[in-house]
Protein backbone atom coordinates (compact mmCIF):
# COMPACT_ATOMS: atom_id res chain seq x y z
CA UNK A 1 0.00 0.00 0.00
CA UNK A 2 1.31 3.37 -0.33
CA UNK A 3 0.96 6.57 1.98
CA UNK A 4 1.73 10.14 1.53
CA UNK A 5 4.81 11.83 2.78
CA UNK A 6 4.95 15.64 1.27
CA UNK A 7 8.54 16.75 1.82
CA UNK A 8 8.24 19.09 -1.39
CA UNK A 9 5.65 21.70 -2.16
CA UNK A 10 2.92 21.40 -4.77
CA UNK A 11 3.36 17.25 -4.16
CA UNK A 12 0.20 17.85 -1.50
CA UNK A 13 -2.23 19.10 -4.07
CA UNK A 14 -1.06 16.54 -6.21
CA UNK A 15 -1.73 13.93 -3.32
CA UNK A 16 -5.53 15.00 -2.95
CA UNK A 17 -5.95 14.90 -6.72
CA UNK A 18 -4.75 11.07 -6.48
CA UNK A 19 -7.18 10.76 -3.45
CA UNK A 20 -10.37 12.28 -5.00
CA UNK A 21 -9.34 10.13 -8.08
CA UNK A 22 -9.46 7.41 -6.04
CA UNK A 23 -12.55 7.67 -4.51
CA UNK A 24 -13.71 7.27 -7.98
CA UNK A 25 -12.08 3.86 -8.43
CA UNK A 26 -9.01 5.54 -10.15
CA UNK A 27 -6.33 6.30 -7.56
CA UNK A 28 -3.81 4.11 -9.47
CA UNK A 29 -4.33 5.29 -12.54
CA UNK A 30 -3.81 8.99 -11.62
CA UNK A 31 -0.79 7.88 -9.97
CA UNK A 32 0.72 6.68 -13.05
CA UNK A 33 -0.78 9.88 -14.53
CA UNK A 34 0.65 12.48 -12.25
CA UNK A 35 4.33 10.11 -12.26
CA UNK A 36 4.41 10.70 -16.07
CA UNK A 37 3.72 14.41 -16.72
CA UNK A 38 5.53 15.22 -13.13
CA UNK A 39 7.74 17.65 -15.07
CA UNK A 40 4.56 19.31 -16.77
CA UNK A 41 2.70 20.28 -13.60
CA UNK A 42 5.53 20.76 -11.24
CA UNK A 43 6.05 24.25 -10.15
CA UNK A 44 3.11 25.43 -11.92
CA UNK A 45 0.44 27.67 -10.05
CA UNK A 46 -2.05 26.21 -11.83
CA UNK A 47 -1.54 22.83 -11.29
CA UNK A 48 -4.90 22.22 -10.05
CA UNK A 49 -6.14 22.68 -12.72
CA UNK A 50 -3.99 20.93 -14.93
CA UNK A 51 -4.60 18.21 -12.72
CA UNK A 52 -8.28 18.28 -13.61
CA UNK A 53 -7.72 18.18 -17.33
CA UNK A 54 -6.04 14.71 -16.40
CA UNK A 55 -9.62 13.58 -14.25
CA UNK A 56 -11.25 14.24 -17.79
CA UNK A 57 -8.44 12.20 -19.57
CA UNK A 58 -9.31 9.49 -17.13
CA UNK A 59 -12.87 9.46 -18.11
CA UNK A 60 -13.67 10.80 -14.56
CA UNK A 61 -16.67 12.61 -12.95
CA UNK A 62 -15.62 16.07 -13.44
CA UNK A 63 -18.24 18.02 -11.44
CA UNK A 64 -17.43 15.87 -8.51
CA UNK A 65 -13.51 15.65 -8.78
CA UNK A 66 -13.12 19.30 -8.96
CA UNK A 67 -15.14 19.64 -5.97
CA UNK A 68 -13.44 16.89 -3.99
CA UNK A 69 -10.15 19.26 -4.97
CA UNK A 70 -11.50 22.12 -4.54
CA UNK A 71 -12.55 21.43 -1.01
CA UNK A 72 -9.74 19.63 0.12
CA UNK A 73 -11.76 17.22 1.12
CA UNK A 74 -8.58 14.27 1.95
CA UNK A 75 -6.45 16.60 3.53
CA UNK A 76 -7.15 14.97 6.95
CA UNK A 77 -6.02 12.14 5.50
CA UNK A 78 -3.23 12.97 3.65
CA UNK A 79 -1.86 14.68 7.27
CA UNK A 80 -2.71 11.09 9.10
CA UNK A 81 -0.21 9.51 6.42
CA UNK A 82 2.43 11.85 7.13
CA UNK A 83 2.07 11.92 10.54
CA UNK A 84 2.39 7.78 10.19
CA UNK A 85 5.12 8.29 8.21
CA UNK A 86 7.36 10.57 10.91
CA UNK A 87 6.19 7.56 13.74
CA UNK A 88 7.80 5.43 11.48
CA UNK A 89 11.03 7.81 11.31
CA UNK A 90 10.30 8.73 7.20
CA UNK A 91 12.90 10.98 6.32
CA UNK A 92 12.26 11.15 2.68
CA UNK A 93 10.91 9.68 -0.79
CA UNK A 94 10.28 7.26 -1.41
CA UNK A 95 10.60 4.93 1.64
CA UNK A 96 9.36 1.25 2.08
CA UNK A 97 8.88 -0.75 4.62
CA UNK A 98 8.71 -4.07 3.93
CA UNK A 99 7.37 -6.26 6.73
CA UNK A 100 7.96 -3.62 9.24
CA UNK A 101 12.04 -3.50 8.13
CA UNK A 102 12.87 -0.02 6.07
CA UNK A 103 13.92 0.62 2.90
CA UNK A 104 15.18 4.14 1.70
CA UNK A 105 14.99 5.51 -1.67
CA UNK A 106 14.22 4.33 -5.37
CA UNK A 107 16.20 0.98 -5.01
CA UNK A 108 16.59 -1.72 -7.83
CA UNK A 109 13.88 -4.81 -8.38
CA UNK A 110 16.59 -7.47 -7.22
CA UNK A 111 16.28 -5.82 -3.77
CA UNK A 112 12.77 -5.70 -3.28
CA UNK A 113 12.83 -9.67 -4.49
CA UNK A 114 15.67 -10.42 -1.96
CA UNK A 115 13.58 -8.85 1.11
CA UNK A 116 10.53 -10.73 -0.16
CA UNK A 117 12.14 -13.89 -0.81
CA UNK A 118 13.67 -13.55 2.80
CA UNK A 119 10.25 -13.32 4.15
CA UNK A 120 8.17 -15.61 2.01
CA UNK A 121 10.83 -18.41 3.29
CA UNK A 122 9.95 -17.97 6.96
CA UNK A 123 12.33 -15.15 7.61
CA UNK A 124 11.64 -12.73 10.95
CA UNK A 125 12.49 -8.62 10.83
CA UNK A 126 15.89 -8.44 11.84
CA UNK A 127 16.90 -7.86 15.47
CA UNK A 128 19.80 -6.88 16.89
CA UNK A 129 20.99 -8.70 19.86
CA UNK A 130 23.46 -6.23 21.85
CA UNK A 131 26.01 -7.78 24.08
CA UNK A 132 27.73 -4.83 26.45
CA UNK A 133 30.94 -7.42 26.88
CA UNK A 134 31.17 -8.06 23.49
CA UNK A 135 34.96 -6.44 22.50
CA UNK A 136 33.40 -4.52 19.38
CA UNK A 137 30.78 -3.05 21.78
CA UNK A 138 31.98 0.39 23.87
CA UNK A 139 29.45 1.68 26.87
CA UNK A 140 27.02 0.49 29.33
CA UNK A 141 24.76 -2.77 28.70
CA UNK A 142 21.75 -0.75 29.86
CA UNK A 143 22.30 2.51 27.74
CA UNK A 144 19.14 4.71 26.96
CA UNK A 145 20.63 4.94 23.27
CA UNK A 146 22.13 2.23 21.24
CA UNK A 147 24.16 2.68 18.20
CA UNK A 148 24.73 -0.19 15.86
CA UNK A 149 27.66 0.51 13.34
CA UNK A 150 27.63 -1.76 10.24
CA UNK A 151 30.81 -1.32 8.56
CA UNK A 152 33.97 -2.58 6.24
CA UNK A 153 37.54 -1.66 6.40
CA UNK A 154 37.42 -0.15 2.93
CA UNK B 1 23.66 21.90 29.36
CA UNK B 2 27.06 21.93 28.45
CA UNK B 3 27.18 17.89 28.89
CA UNK B 4 24.17 17.86 26.65
CA UNK B 5 26.06 19.87 23.91
CA UNK B 6 28.97 17.61 24.20
CA UNK B 7 26.62 14.43 24.09
CA UNK B 8 24.95 15.25 20.64
CA UNK B 9 28.21 16.70 19.20
CA UNK B 10 29.79 12.99 19.77
CA UNK B 11 26.38 11.83 18.32
CA UNK B 12 27.01 13.72 14.88
CA UNK B 13 30.23 12.94 14.66
CA UNK B 14 29.55 9.15 14.75
CA UNK B 15 26.61 9.86 12.27
CA UNK B 16 28.97 10.99 10.09
CA UNK B 17 31.45 7.89 10.39
CA UNK B 18 28.43 5.63 9.65
CA UNK B 19 27.70 7.58 6.85
CA UNK B 20 31.23 7.72 5.62
CA UNK B 21 31.83 4.40 5.78
CA UNK B 22 28.85 3.44 2.86
CA UNK B 23 25.97 2.61 5.15
CA UNK B 24 24.11 -0.63 3.33
CA UNK B 25 20.17 -0.84 2.57
CA UNK B 26 18.17 -2.59 5.51
CA UNK B 27 18.30 -6.00 4.82
CA UNK B 28 17.19 -8.90 7.13
CA UNK B 29 20.41 -10.42 8.38
CA UNK B 30 20.29 -14.30 7.77
CA UNK B 31 21.53 -14.84 11.76
CA UNK B 32 18.34 -12.78 13.13
CA UNK B 33 16.07 -15.75 11.75
CA UNK B 34 15.32 -18.97 10.79
CA UNK B 35 14.89 -19.69 7.03
CA UNK B 36 16.94 -16.81 5.76
CA UNK B 37 18.55 -17.31 2.28
CA UNK B 38 22.34 -17.13 1.92
CA UNK B 39 22.09 -16.54 -1.77
CA UNK B 40 19.53 -13.16 -1.03
CA UNK B 41 22.09 -11.90 1.37
CA UNK B 42 25.26 -12.36 -1.18
CA UNK B 43 23.58 -9.64 -3.39
CA UNK B 44 23.33 -7.34 -0.22
CA UNK B 45 25.74 -4.91 -1.53
CA UNK B 46 24.25 -4.25 -5.24
CA UNK B 47 21.83 -1.71 -3.58
CA UNK B 48 22.35 1.67 -4.83
CA UNK B 49 20.40 3.67 -2.50
CA UNK B 50 21.96 4.91 1.17
CA UNK B 51 20.14 4.58 4.28
CA UNK B 52 18.97 7.29 6.92
CA UNK B 53 20.16 5.96 10.39
CA UNK B 54 17.55 5.14 12.07
CA UNK B 55 16.85 5.80 15.81
CA UNK B 56 16.54 2.21 16.91
CA UNK B 57 17.51 -0.78 15.90
CA UNK B 58 14.46 -2.71 16.53
CA UNK B 59 12.25 -3.56 14.24
CA UNK B 60 9.07 -1.40 13.60
CA UNK B 61 5.84 -2.48 14.66
CA UNK B 62 3.07 -2.91 11.77
CA UNK B 63 0.47 -2.63 14.34
CA UNK B 64 0.59 0.93 14.49
CA UNK B 65 0.43 0.73 10.05
CA UNK B 66 -2.85 -0.63 9.82
CA UNK B 67 -2.95 -2.22 6.00
CA UNK B 68 -6.78 -1.94 5.05
CA UNK B 69 -7.48 -4.11 2.12
CA UNK B 70 -10.51 -2.21 0.90
CA UNK B 71 -8.49 0.77 0.88
CA UNK B 72 -7.97 2.47 -2.57
CA UNK B 73 -3.86 2.58 -1.67
CA UNK B 74 -3.95 -0.62 -1.01
CA UNK B 75 -3.36 -4.10 -3.45
CA UNK B 76 -3.09 -8.08 -2.99
CA UNK B 77 -4.26 -10.09 -0.79
CA UNK B 78 -5.75 -9.14 3.23
CA UNK B 79 -3.32 -12.53 4.27
CA UNK B 80 -0.34 -11.85 2.15
CA UNK B 81 2.93 -12.93 3.82
CA UNK B 82 4.95 -9.90 3.03
CA UNK B 83 3.50 -6.20 3.05
CA UNK B 84 5.08 -3.32 1.35
CA UNK B 85 4.06 0.05 2.73
CA UNK B 86 5.20 3.03 0.86
CA UNK B 87 5.57 6.49 2.03
CA UNK B 88 5.71 8.41 -1.51
CA UNK B 89 5.25 11.86 -2.84
CA UNK B 90 4.48 12.64 -6.77
CA UNK B 91 7.50 14.68 -6.81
Amino acid sequence: MTKSYIVHSGAEVAAQAAECAGEQGKYWYMSELLFAQQSAWSGQTEAAGMFKQYAAELGLDQAQFDACLDSSKYADRISADQEDGQAAKVTGTPTFLINGSPMVGAQPYSAFQQQIEYYMAGGLPPTLILAADDFRSMGKADAPIVITEFSDFQ
Amino acid sequence: MKQRYGWLIALAIVTLLVAGCGPQPATPTPKAAAGALPSAQAGATTAVATVAPTATPVPLDLATLPVDPDDWHALGSADAKVTIVEFAEFM
